[in-house]
């Protein structure tokens, strides 16, 4: 069996991983993130799910005339996973379930996470039904107690900082910090 | 657990059947396969709600009538699924099109239905007394009917391109291993790729119960590069780096608020 982990990231790790300027400690992470992904010589390998993408190029004029080149230069840096019919099948049992569990949406009332629920949950939920589709091994997230939540025990959701600290021994409580 | 015991009647007509025409071999394997069809069907709805297959089966009542071929079954569940069950197979039966398709149930009608044509008569399917369904001899489903076609991108490593009408193996993402014929000129422009991390574009037919991919036609690939991470979010910086500084912060911005 492969001991490498295939993790998927979400638009917040990139935009650490890319970003020089704003919060020094988040870019500064985004930097060591890379380098212990590297460090640790193939066996960890990191997928960008199309949603991703598209959060991610948001900022860039559609003017550009290179903006087509952007796209082909990233598929041949990135492993880009679709949005499928597949993730759309299990997204929407997860939309399902999420609907029916009173008790999920009340404990994500209760921590502030249910707010933009509509467009919020539906983009979280593709990438987590990516995950799920493509046997991830997890998918990291900056944003990772709303991801989990919607996730709902289906995939293992991290940060960077759980990805790096790697002793340490797994979340047990969806709201431990 | 709650049992339910629903009646259900498999009556075979036509072509002068009876009993003493059908060999007790063949009988098993009529009923197996109609068995197979209807818990294919009841499972399908069931799929991921830990349902035990266990406890869906069919049983003979033993009353055997002389007149045509009439086997009084016992259908055992736990939930009364049968009747259900017999409802989706005559909706099949009229449309040819159900949700609860999938590879197994549609094998195992073709060759319930196979059986009647060797005997070249129909089946009659009664819940109680009341006629629900009468499957023609004629009836067939064509698998491919059932198939979602999708234009898709499957990601992982080409392990192996050969054979004397080439084919290219690949292992996918998800551990599967595919194969799909390819012409020589590609096969041999895929074959430098070995081991390569790829993403193949092109037009799949998948199965919709385990979403295995029955075949692909290939049409585009990309090759990944290889390098550190550190290199490829370099290259990424290089392209959209820029903007994303000139962002205080990024969170209130994805979130439409900035």
């Amino acid at each position: 069996m492969s001991s490498v982990k295939r993790y998927l990231i979400d638009s917040m790790v990139v935009i650490w991983a890319i970003k020089k300027t704003g919060d020094p400690f988040k870019v500064t992470e985004g930097q060591k993130f890379l380098d212990f992904v590297d460090k640790n010589g193939k066996q960890i390998e990191l997928y960008l799910p199309s949603p991703v993408l598209a959060e991610i190029l948001s900022p860039h004029s559609t003017n550009d005339p290179l903006y087509g080149e952007i796209l082909s230069e990233v598929s041949k840096e990135f492993v880009i996973l679709p949005f499928d019919s597949q993730s759309a099948i299990i997204a929407s049992r997860l939309l399902n379930e999420y609907r029916n569990d009173t008790d999920l949406i009340n404990m994500l009332k209760a921590n502030g996470l249910n707010q933009n629920l509509s467009s919020k949950i539906k983009f979280d939920i593709q990438i987590v039904s990516i995950g799920i589709a493509n046997k991830m091994d997890g998918v990291i997230s900056e944003e990772k107690n709303a991801v989990k939540a919607y996730a709902n025990g289906k995939i293992d959701v991290l940060t960077m900082a759980q990805v790096m600290n790697t002793g340490k021994p797994p979340q047990t409580s969806l709201f431990q910090q | 657990m709650a049992v339910f015991e629903e009646n259900i009647r498999l009556r075979f007509v036509g072509n002068d059947i009876k009993p003493t025409k059908i060999k007790v071999g063949e009988l098993g394997a009529v009923l197996l396969q109609f068995e197979k069809t209807l818990k294919g069907i009841i499972l399908s709805n069931f799929q991921g709600l830990g349902v035990d297959e266990k406890d869906y089966y069919l049983t003979l009542d033993g009353q055997i009538r002389n007149e045509s071929a009439a086997y009084p079954l016992i259908a055992i569940s736990p939930d009364g699924a049968f009747k259900p069950a017999l409802d989706e197979l005559n909706q099949i039966l009229h449309s040819r099109n159900s949700k609860s398709l999938n590879e197994k149930t549609i094998e195992s009608i073709n060759k319930f239905t196979g059986w009647l044509r060797t005997h070249k008569c129909d089946a009659e399917l009664y819940f109680g007394d009341e006629l629900i369904a009468t499957v023609p001899k004629s009836f067939s489903v064509n698998e491919d009917d059932f198939l979602i076609k999708e234009f898709s991108t499957l990601h992982g490593q080409i392990i192996d391109v050969g054979k004397e009408d080439p084919r290219v193996e690949i292992k996918l993402l998800n551990g599967d291993s595919l194969f799909f014929p390819v012409k020589i000129d590609l096969a041999i422009d895929l074959g430098k790729f070995l081991f390569k991390k790829i993403s193949l574009i092109g037009r799949a037919k998948i199965y919709p119960d385990t979403y295995k991919i029955k075949s692909f036609e290939l049409q585009e690939y990309t090759i990944v590069h290889d390098g550190t991470y550190k290199e490829k979010f370099e290259k990424l910086r290089g392209l959209i780096g820029r903007d994303w500084d000139e962002i205080e912060d990024p969170v209130k911005y994805l979130e439409l608020n900035e």
